[in-house]
């Protein structure tokens, strides 16, 4: 596209479910900045119902903290910029409304459906069920769950070509059965995609075309060792903007404003790290934890993956990650004892009353580990999600060429992540970056040499959309102000006696060595580095510890710095924990004291 | 002068209460606008679709699924009766009979000779709406609903479980069977075990232990998104979990609408669109000036605070400050400086406050 390419002043807003966040882009010196932002609610609900309020409203929070008029007296946006008057392009992502929800279906669980599913993360959506032949469910509690959905669009797939043709048809006969209505537009025919055995698609289209608008695309698993799912997120995408887009309220005339398509926010994430990890050369992982959600993408060795843990998050969704993680997972986060029955209220509490936030720093451990136990699990779930068309044979698939879908099998293999990005309420607001870091770091257990970075107010989606139209300004305001370095990790990956020995290093700076040490299993240690420094790093590990180059084998290489400097976690992978509660309070009293997440005050307390 | 906005839940003795009672499409709409309806009313009654069973009818007979079309008894929109044969293949000049037989009475949705299957539908189920207030049906809209309003007091709780009960408002320690009962404390297990068991419909109270819920439910609930639940009565909270007394002003509010018949709902939307559980009833005593207020908090107005060590008191907000000042977690936030009732003042971050 050659829209945008020559624009300078540029405004791109992001539509989320609670609030819409708009950002300035301007060309400076021949350089892109972001240069300021502006937020008001969205307003997608009663009484308002019309997303541009919420947009108008955020472009103007915005003009008053820019200087700049954004919008006329008629409130349209002043196009093109001439001084410190109107913007050249405007753009919009959308997640409002509880952005594009879908229902997947397919044969089997792991094979089509799967791909199904992947073919509707990555397009941006949320998947609220995915439905298969084998999985555990009767075929009437199948039906059942289908009825109560009302998801704005279906993907069945199943059947490879040639292929499989009763389970495919038996799907879509539930789906006749069930007969889900579309969340918006009364009277309007829920649009569902077919992208499965070709073979079958007239038996499909006598089936529920009378009930659907039914469109045919590429089937997406076209032979069991390919995935094609590239025409069914095009299709996703091309129904998100005709159909759903146009039933939700205002959408229409937001996309008449934008100067391109509006995005799914996660699809345009999705395509920012895309860019970002082919740039560095690096496996990227980002997260986005939220109240009622975490969305986690990967970029692994070109291979993109989304997954969305629809109910872990730290406000709507806190009771449910209690009740994944169990009292036990939770309470170990927490410096000090907490009878099970108040740490279950308080979560309770939280859960009910979502917008309140912690007064006192007993509240804030509390929430805190719940966005470690909501980010475990999600990350527990993205991994097993992320697996390649191909490798080793599962135990129970029974199909060569395939995986099990389990974490050994994962193509996110937490050794080969360069770079960890925390996004959402819990990481950006955290009083401390260190509480950030090590929230990040105790969750995902990084293994080797990693970079842990935020992105403060979650700008990916902003600069997802504007990569589409203009690259360049997108990666330099990626590069200058969105992904903000927290530190390095250094943690190897083993296991050994507590209070042994596990590492050698030595920092180098300017050609002297400025820090070296030995240091324990069990240790933490951070080693300050300031941000937009590199150093010289070298690691020796102890037999049975490996940080890169193989058990026991010396890493050398460069490593950034951060607020949080550089952070030695010689803790074991898995994270080795202590057996009793007293003892599981006094190691995260340690390990707090050393990530610096506690003020002066406090760390006295914790001796 | 600083305004400030922050969620609230409704509680009034005397309020203009509208209820839209939504209806599925096709409902049969028992009342007119201006009609008078008491809350158990009927405003609208349907027929719902019954459950749709598919049945491996080839896989039953064990015939190829291409030949499913010549051994059935029955076509495509056929009304069967349960147990009627629907389909039957013969062996051996006929002394060998297979046959497959209506689960229940139905209609035949479809019969596919791809996937051998036969798509059965249940006869429908018929359900009534009720008025829920005691009102006047004020509009009637075709395929949404009919809304009723009333002249009531209403109380919104913090969370509930169950669905909608309409039943005589007793204290703790009254006759329960039948009733919904009202305490302004802790409910204890023991005690919701026993209101179980004597029949209670309802239940009101300050809190409860989460754990208790749990342990009374059976199971961990969905707390973003109830009322549908079975635990044997409607239970709504207006505080929430733990130790918590109800605030004064929801306890005297309900205090005078013991002895009469109020609606409760359980029903709580935590997410977009928030539904808070309430109890409905006759409205008694005069409106208060606070209730009719509008437009968010300014200085003076009188808050309670909703998290914290400071939960349940009450006072009147002295300043809003325009930047966000160091709260308690270390953090920062937007705040309320509020003189509570004893004279003290304290410094309480905005999101943690209702008025």
């Amino acid at each position: 596209m050659t829209i945008g390419v020559d624009a300078s002043v540029i405004v791109i807003t992001d539509c989320g479910s609670t609030t819409t966040k708009a950002i300035l882009i301007e060309e400076v010196d021949g350089v892109f900045r972001q240069t300021s932002r502006g937020e008001a609610p969205t307003t997608v609900e009663a009484p308002v119902e019309d997303v541009t309020r919420g947009v108008i409203a955020a472009l103007r929070d915005l003009s008053a903290l820019s200087g700049r008029r954004i919008i006329d007296d008629d409130g349209e946006i002043i196009r093109p910029a001439r001084g410190n008057t109107g913007v050249d392009l405007y753009l919009s992502t959308s997640s409002a409304g509880g952005g594009l929800q879908m229902m997947v279906a397919g044969v089997v669980g792991r094979i089509s459906a799967r791909s199904a599913e992947r073919a509707a993360l990555g397009a941006g959506a949320i998947v609220a069920d995915v439905i298969a032949c084998d999985d555990e469910r009767s075929p009437q509690r199948r039906i059942d769950r289908l009825k109560g959905l009302r998801p704005d669009m279906v993907l069945l797939a199943g059947g490879t070509d040639g292929g499989a043709e009763v389970g495919v048809v038996e799907m879509a006969e539930m789906l006749s059965a069930a007969d889900p209505k579309p969340r918006f537009g009364k009277g309007f025919r829920l649009p569902v995609i077919f992208a499965g055995n070709p073979e079958v698609a007239n038996e499909v289209r006598r089936i529920v075309g009378g009930k659907s608008d039914l469109f045919v695309v590429d089937n997406l698993r076209p032979t069991v060792d390919e995935e094609k799912i590239g025409p069914a997120r095009e299709k996703i995408h091309d129904l998100f903007l005709e159909h759903v887009m146009q039933q939700a309220p205002g959408f229409a005339r937001l996309v008449e404003w934008t100067d391109s398509p509006v995005m799914p926010t996660p699809s345009a994430v999705g395509s920012m790290l895309r860019s970002l990890a082919d740039t560095e050369d690096i496996a990227v992982l980002c997260v986005d934890i939220g109240g009622a959600t975490t969305d986690i993408f990967s970029v692994v060795e070109g291979a993109f993956n989304r997954t969305v843990s629809a109910n872990l998050g730290v406000s709507y969704s806190a009771a449910f990650v209690l009740r994944e993680s169990g009292e036990e997972n939770l309470e170990r986060w927490l410096p000090f004892e907490m009878d099970p029955g108040r740490l279950r209220d308080e979560v309770m509490n939280k859960t009910i009353r979502p917008t309140t936030i912690p007064d006192s720093e007993e509240g804030l451990l509390v929430e805190q580990a719940l966005a470690r136990e909501a980010l475990r699990i999600s990350l527990e779930q993205h991994r097993a999600f992320a697996t390649g068309l191909k490798g080793t044979m599962g135990k129970s698939s029974g199909i060569s060429g395939f995986s099990d879908g389990s974490e050994r099998d994962s193509l996110v293999q937490m050794a080969s992540l360069g770079l960890i990005i925390g996004s959402g309420g819990v990481l950006s607001h955290a009083p401390r970056p260190a509480q950030t870091a090590a929230m990040l770091i105790d969750a995902f257990a990084p293994e080797g040499i990693t970079r842990i970075a935020k992105d403060s107010i979650f700008m990916l989606p902003h600069l997802g959309v504007l990569a589409e139209v203009n690259g360049d300004a997108a990666r330099s305001v990626l590069a200058r102000d969105c992904v903000v370095d927290l530190c390095t990790c250094v943690a190897p990956s083993g296991v050994g006696k507590s209070g042994s020995e596990c590492l050698e290093f030595s920092l180098e700076m300017d050609g002297s060595v400025v820090e070296s040490g030995r240091l324990a299993v069990g240790d933490v240690l951070v080693v300050p580095l300031p941000e937009g420094r590199e150093a010289t790093l070298t690691v020796s590990p102890r037999r049975g510890f490996d940080v890169g180059e193989g058990k026991g084998r010396r890493w050398s290489g460069p490593v950034k710095g951060g607020p949080c400097g550089l952070v030695f976690d010689c803790r074991g992978r898995p994270i080795a924990w202590p057996g009793s509660r007293a003892e599981r309070v006094a190691a995260m009293r340690r390990w707090r004291k050393a990530f610096g997440a506690i003020d002066e005050a406090d760390k006295e307390d914790a001796k | 002068m600083i305004r400030a906005f922050s969620p609230c839940l409704t509680v009034s003795s005397r309020m203009i209460v509208r209820r839209l009672r939504p209806v599925p499409e096709g409902a049969e709409i028992l009342v007119s606008a201006g009609d008078a309806v008491e809350a158990t009313d009927p405003v609208a009654r349907v027929e719902l679709p019954g459950p749709t069973q598919i049945l491996s009818v080839a896989s039953s007979l064990g015939i190829p699924r291409k030949n499913l079309s010549g051994v059935m008894l029955v076509a495509e929109g056929d009304q069967v009766g349960a147990g009627q044969v629907i389909a039957s293949t013969s062996a051996l000049f006929g002394l060998l009979k297979s046959r497959v037989q209506a689960p229940f009475d139905g209609r035949i949705q479809s019969v596919s000779d791809v996937s051998g299957q036969v798509m059965i539908s249940a006869a429908p189920r018929p359900i009534e709406v009720s008025a829920y207030l005691d009102g006047e049906v004020t509009s009637v809209k075709d395929g949404v609903g009919v809304e009723v309003e009333a002249e009531a007091a209403l109380v919104q709780g913090i969370f509930g479980v169950g669905s909608e009960a309409i039943a005589e408002l007793v204290r703790a320690g009254d006759d329960p069977e039948g009733k919904i009962v009202i305490t302004e404390g802790r409910a204890t297990l023991e005690a919701m075990e026993r209101l179980r068991e004597t029949g209670a419909v309802g239940l009101i109270a300050g809190s409860a232990g989460g754990a208790d819920l749990v342990s009374l439910a059976g199971r961990e609930l969905n707390l973003a998104d109830t009322g549908d639940e079975d635990i044997g009565f409607t239970l709504v909270l207006t505080e929430g979990f733990g130790d918590l007394s109800m605030a004064s002003r929801t306890a005297a509010v309900l205090d005078g609408l013991v002895g009469g018949r109020v609606s409760i709902s359980g029903a709580t939307q935590v997410r977009a669109g928030v539904v808070r559980p309430e109890i409905v009833g006759r409205a008694h005593g005069s409106s208060r000036a606070e209730d009719e207020e509008e437009g968010g908090i300014a200085e003076g107005t009188t808050v309670r605070i909703i998290r914290g060590k400071a939960f349940g008191r009450t006072g009147r907000v002295t300043q809003i400050p325009e930047e966000p000042a160091a709260i308690g977690s270390g953090g920062r936030s937007l705040v309320y400086v509020v003189r509570l009732d004893d004279g003290h003042e304290i410094t309480v971050p905005r999101p943690n406050v209702e008025k």
